[in-house]
């Protein structure tokens, strides 16, 4: 039955796609302008944000690679433009942290990540290369370039009892599994022992009201390349927060765990305080595009 | 070899679970029903200049689109930030005789439900 429906729904698919100029019939009777080249026009050129976080209560959390120090303040710059669409996207972060064993200011590590992604219908990918090192003293540097994959469940459409008992709290979950194909001293556990080969993550978006009260949580497992099973997870980060938005702005709480999995070893966990400010540059706030367009008789 | 083949498995049977890709099904929703049977300038008034409006025998078409922030698409983590799928909605009203008779979401990407963002167009309309 399923392969049916796939094959009907392609068959469908191909068939709007060999129908010539994109008007639709619209349920009003009368087809639709395309909406395509206002939508070119309409799109972000690019987009990211800035954020500045407090690591108001840090027991353990480390401000370099080699585990020294306790993160202070963390600061991070994301940037990020679709280069075909939502299937082909470049995103950049730079993310700063800071030592509060050594004034809570100057900056002690800066990892920088660089990352291709897209989007087919229920699936995303990533192609991601992150390299971690120390900016106030010189030390153990870390590396490495791996694959993802994902799945997105929403509960408007894959969960129909949540969607019954909650209409308007959305439920968004990713879920997938990647490979660190290129690894320099990625270690696989917090006390930096092993190295890192697989990892498998979760990220779920609860939004609480209208998207401005959102509760979230991301888990990320890895598994070291240097054990017998190499699929066995070693080490389990996970995330909870709140965040609070209000038109670009976002202030957040999270609290943030690290753990080894499969032995006893050092937990870096800390909680922070967090404000982001988001920015959009669409063609035409640019220019690049003609200004809007009177009524078309 | 074993850890790669379990990779894999965990890729089909995320496929299996997402099941054969459709687009998401476009619902009725409080503020687009709650657009109906408003005048042409109580739509300006409230959700603004659209981005185009055609007039065809005698029907308006005021076409909106309203793309997700950021905010909704990017989460920081631990010492980055997880991507989720960028998304928008179209929401095109469509008028007769200066009355709104129908307003039409549609998601960009179609298999993502992006309700919010058309549902927020028309947020300043709706007590």
């Amino acid at each position: 039955m399923r392969v049916r429906r796939c094959i009907t729904l392609w068959l469908q698919v191909l068939t709007l796609l060999s129908a010539g100029p994109s008007f639709a019939l619209e349920k009003y009777g009368r087809p639709l302008p395309s909406l395509e080249d206002e939508r070119g026009a309409e799109e972000s050129l690019f987009a990211g944000y800035v954020l500045t976080a407090a690591f108001v209560k840090n027991p353990t959390f480390a401000a370099r690679p080699d585990n020294t120090g306790l993160v202070g303040l963390r600061h991070m710059l994301h940037l990020e433009t679709d280069l075909y669409r939502q299937y082909l996207t470049f995103y950049t972060d730079q993310n700063f942290f800071s030592d509060r064993t050594n004034g809570w200011i100057e900056l002690s590590e800066w990892d920088g990540t660089y990352a291709f992604t897209g989007v087919i219908d229920h699936f995303s990918w990533r192609l991601q290369y992150e390299r971690d090192a120390p900016l106030d003293k010189s030390g153990l540097k870390q590396a490495y370039a791996d694959g993802l994959i994902t799945a997105k469940l929403q509960s408007a459409q894959d969960m129909a009892w949540w969607r019954r008992l909650l209409p308007y709290q959305n439920l968004t979950i990713y879920a997938g599994a990647g490979w660190l194909f290129h690894n320099s001293n990625y270690f696989a556990r917090p006390d930096n022992t092993g190295r890192a080969l697989f990892r498998y993550v979760a990220h779920a978006d609860l939004d609480l009201y209208k998207n401005k009260v959102v509760l979230y949580g991301d888990v990320n497992m890895f598994t070291d390349r240097e054990n017998s099973n190499q699929a066995k997870p070693t080490e389990l980060d996970w995330i909870v927060g709140l965040a609070l938005r209000w038109r670009d702005m976002e202030l957040a709480v999270y609290r943030e765990e690290d753990r080894p999995l499969d032995r006893d070893g050092l937990i870096q966990k800390y909680v922070a305080v967090q404000v982001r400010f988001a920015f959009d540059v669409s063609k035409r706030d640019l220019g690049l595009t003609s200004a809007l367009r009177g009524p078309a008789q | 070899m074993m850890g790669r083949g379990l990779v894999l498995g965990c890729a089909v049977a995320l496929a299996s679970l997402t099941g054969c890709a459709a687009p998401a099904m476009v619902g009725e929703y409080p503020n687009q029903q709650g657009m109906i049977g408003r005048s042409k300038a109580s739509v300006l008034a409230c959700a603004g200049a659209p981005i185009t409006e055609a007039v065809q025998d005698g029907t308006t078409l005021l076409v909106y689109y309203r793309e997700a922030p950021v905010l909704e698409e990017s989460s920081p983590v631990s010492k980055g930030s997880f991507p989720t799928i960028r998304h928008g909605c179209w929401a095109t009203v469509i008028l007769a005789e200066d009355t709104v008779r129908e307003v039409q979401y549609r998601f960009v990407p179609a298999a993502f439900d992006a309700y919010n963002d058309c549902e927020e167009i028309f947020e300043p309309c709706v007590p």
